[in-house]
């Protein structure tokens, strides 16, 4: 099969895609055609298996823990968890969501990648935690 | 939020018992705002995403948190949420008993403000009103005399 090259623009508001070259109706598309998407950006190719089942997870865990009062409620949401579960194809896809003002994504990418780069002096602040691992980040993409 | 998510989770809020008094946001959260603090996530047990005062009981004992306003902020256990000249006023949830839940602030007016998790802060009438499944009920009262500048 040949594979069908797409970027995929994670925002805020949800998933679009900008198709190279024609437009593509990824949504529709029977899985099983190879599909490769590369979040904007980046270039980290990913399925569309792991896309799909991150944004579903997302809006469960956000929907679900909107108004929890405490951090240890949120992170320990079955949705997290299946989030982090998803293993190193979700970095990217977590770090937009950082990048977009989400929090509480520490724990699971201190899980899933087994590092910890955010300083003892940033502890509680999730502007400083986020910076940490866009840091983090940008030198992964070196 | 949208006013089904609102419904959703504290039912006794409607469109004239309370207003939504800024972004959402999960920098801070209930207890930081109690406090006055804006620019970290306040909760016992340890770990990078969440603050709490070097020393203090690190457990989700509601405990832990009139120790933490007790000792950091000048709080004392108090009767009741009634407005008193001179005094603010704080309110901590519980569920099941002894277990925190969320922490409120009477404001000057009487009303009281609490920060919804990583949703807004809002103003609303009494305490009660966010009474329910997710936030239990009000158990405990502390206040302090007005800070003064």
């Amino acid at each position: 099969m040949t594979p069908t090259t797409a970027v995929l623009d994670v925002d805020s508001s949800g998933v679009r895609i900008e198709t190279v070259p024609p437009p593509l109706n990824w949504m529709e598309m029977p899985l099983n055609r190879q599909i490769v998407i590369s979040v904007s950006g980046s270039g980290v190719p990913m399925t569309r298996y792991l896309a799909d089942r991150f944004m579903a997870n997302l809006k469960s865990w956000r929907d679900e823990t909107l108004f929890s009062s405490t951090y240890e409620e949120i992170v320990s949401h079955p949705a997290y968890h299946r989030i982090a579960a998803l293993g190193s194809g979700a970095i990217p896809l977590i770090i937009e969501d950082m990048r977009s003002g989400g929090g509480f994504w520490t724990e699971a990418l201190t899980r899933i990648t087994g590092v910890d780069p955010v300083p003892a002096e940033a502890q509680g602040d999730n502007q400083r935690i986020a910076d940490s691992w866009e840091t983090w980040y940008s030198t992964q993409q070196r | 939020m949208s006013a089904e998510q609102v419904q959703a989770w504290f039912p006794r809020l409607t469109g004239t018992n309370h207003r939504i008094t800024s972004q959402s946001t999960p920098q801070y959260n209930c207890a930081a705002w109690a406090a006055g603090c804006t620019d970290k996530w306040w909760e016992p047990g340890g770990g990078k995403g969440k603050f709490w005062p070097p020393g203090a009981r690190t457990t989700l004992a509601a405990r832990a948190y009139i120790e933490v306003f007790e000792s950091e902020f000048g709080y004392s256990v108090c009767p009741d949420g009634q407005l008193e000249p001179g005094y603010e006023k704080i309110c901590i949830y519980t569920s099941p008993p002894g277990v925190f839940k969320h922490v409120a602030r009477q404001l000057p007016t009487g009303w009281w403000t609490s920060k919804l998790g990583r949703g807004e802060d809002i103003e609303h009438q009494s305490p009660e009103l966010l009474e329910g499944d997710r936030y239990g009920h009000v158990t405990i009262y502390l206040k302090r005399p007005v800070p003064t500048e």
